[in-house]
């Protein structure tokens, strides 16, 4: 009991580790505060509709300059994943799941899958994402796999 | 004349002792590695008119230069994307020297890889390159380190190829079994079991323990100069055939994740295209290889990039043996980043020279004329071919 007394005490001197979160700088800002309010975008030329993630200035297809944005259905397939397990990092679930998921919209994203073993996953399964507050620093895309069939 | 072939040649290689804790600084490592290639070649830091390192180095030329004592530099320049940048210092000496730029160029690479900052600990807090935008689409995922990052490519390339869990394993244990008989390497005496193979630590799956390279302190030099200079110097001359730096469409520093297919390293098949196309040569005309093997799979990846096997049958082409020394393509014969030392493979590019010169020791018992020695997978890269001295 004296023990977990102590651990408490230093936990509130010091604030629990959060991920590392990214810089919001002039090409990507909008896109993480649209994450805050619960969106998952992707950028869009306003001239040819090309799709395009991660965002950038300017259109490849096109070059435009103009864009815009969709809100993803956050659905798609396991393009590929790994379970990281060293080193750990502070701030983070130990194993992770990262994975590149094809969004139904077209375009390839980089997320976390939740709530599954490692064993459980696999290359073509369908997965249906969420926005979650993860710390006090994240808000992220958090994908689960559905359900087979 | 419009072509980079055989206009330049490797005349010396040094190296400092490879550690985990060198004791001493970068700026130590790297100007010892560079007089010990000047006393290989046969020439003074005063000969030398241009440097060539990695961005990631932390030596500025010029401070490397006045370490040495060198006079006056012409030529100075620096490649980016980490490893990618290994055989891109050697194009860009060749490209120096075949201009006319500069006559005598040294390429460097000196760090603190174990003792100093280590690569393994990930982009947090102190971003080792690139930029926090690229990084952070990755890193509040926790996808931090280069073993994740191609971990994302492995798990896919075996799912569509079925390459068997074995041909990681004989990557792996090709390199020890040569770094066993290399006083130079860490892994010298140790060979590796399949026992101590699956008994190492998952890190990113499918990559365990031994998929993965070393982290090292260590200093490499090497210099080029003129086909005519060279003939005159102590060793026998090793000529560029090619060199090539590549990046290719929707490339990404390491996170190349939104092209169509992401299990292949298109840069890799264009540099190695590009090298054929500037020399005239082919596969067929490869005798042996160092390959960047920073993870166990890059090196099939690259086998099938150089056109040794067709996509997806490279796992079929280690387990025949075809690595070992006594096989179709000897590769890295020094033990690699796997098992010598992860000198970011510059160790590379000097094993390579001692191929050609006949002077590694595992050196392959028949001869070597030409040698192909490559830059990281992941990021734009780029390899290049070494040959003997018409
Ligand atoms: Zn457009």
């Amino acid at each position: 009991m004296r023990e977990q007394t102590t651990a408490t005490v230093a936990a509130k001197d010091k604030p629990a580790p959060t991920r590392i979160a990214s810089v919001r700088a002039k090409d990507n800002g909008w896109w993480w505060e649209a994450v805050d309010a619960g969106r998952l975008p992707i950028q869009r030329c306003a001239t040819c509709q090309t799709l395009r993630h991660p965002p950038r200035p300017m259109c490849g297809e096109c070059q435009s300059t103009e864009w815009d944005s969709i809100d993803s259905a956050m659905a798609g397939e396991i393009v590929s994943f790994t379970t990281l397990h060293y080193p750990q990092f502070p701030g983070y679930p130990s194993p992770v799941i990262c994975a590149v998921i094809r969004l139904d919209e077209g375009v390839n994203f980089v997320t976390n899958l939740i709530d599954c073993e490692p064993e459980a996953v696999a290359i073509g399964q369908r997965v249906q994402g969420e926005i979650q507050t993860i710390d006090a620093k994240n808000t992220l895309p958090q994908f689960r796999i559905l359900a087979a069939g | 004349m419009r072509s980079l072939s055989d206009a330049s040649a490797v005349v010396g290689i040094g190296a400092t002792e490879y550690s985990k804790d060198s004791g001493r600084s970068e700026l130590s490592l790297a100007a010892e590695a560079c007089k010990a290639a000047l006393d290989d070649a046969g020439l003074t830091p005063s000969d030398v008119d241009g440097m060539v390192t990695f961005t990631m180095d932390g030596n500025d030329e010029v401070d490397v230069a006045r370490a040495l004592g060198c006079g006056d530099l012409d030529f100075y320049a620096r490649v980016p994307y980490g490893g990618g940048a290994a055989t891109g210092t050697l194009m860009q000496a060749a490209m120096a020297v075949a201009t006319g730029v500069a006559d005598v160029v040294v390429g460097y690479r000196a760090l603190n890889g174990r003792s100093g900052q280590r690569y393994s600990a990930g982009v947090s807090g102190n971003l080792i390159t690139g930029s926090l935008v690229h990084y952070g689409w990755y890193m509040p995922y926790g996808l931090l380190t280069p073993a994740s990052w191609i971990a994302m490519v492995a798990q896919r390339y075996l799912h569509l190829t079925g390459t068997p869990r074995e041909a990681l394993f004989e990557v792996a244990a090709t390199s020890r079994d040569y770094a066993t008989t290399n006083p130079q390497a860490f892994f010298y005496g140790k060979p590796l079991t399949r026992e101590d193979y699956d008994a190492g630590r998952k890190v990113a799956d499918p990559l365990t323990l031994y998929d993965c390279c070393q982290e090292s302190d260590g200093g490499c030099a090497f210099v080029v100069t003129t086909p005519e200079r060279a003939r005159d110097l102590r060793q026998p001359a090793v000529t560029i055939r090619a060199a090539t730096q590549c990046s290719a469409r929707d490339q990404e520093e390491m996170t190349s994740f939104y092209r169509d297919e992401i299990a292949r390293t298109p840069e890799m098949e264009r540099a190695a295209q590009r090298a054929y196309a500037q020399c005239g040569l082919g596969p067929d005309d490869i005798d042996a290889a160092v390959l960047y093997d920073a993870f166990t799979p890059t090196v099939l990846w690259q086998l099938e990039s150089w056109g040794f096997c067709d996509y997806g049958q490279a796992g079929q082409f280690v387990l025949d043996g075809n690595l070992r020394g006594d096989g179709r393509l000897p590769t890295n014969t020094h033990g690699g980043q796997l098992s010598e030392a992860y000198i970011h493979g510059v160790n590379g590019i000097l094993e390579a020279v001692r191929l050609v010169r006949g002077q590694s020791v595992n050196q392959p018992d028949k001869t070597i004329n030409n040698v192909i020695v490559t830059s990281g997978s992941g990021v734009p890269t780029g390899g290049a071919i070494l040959g003997r001295d018409a």
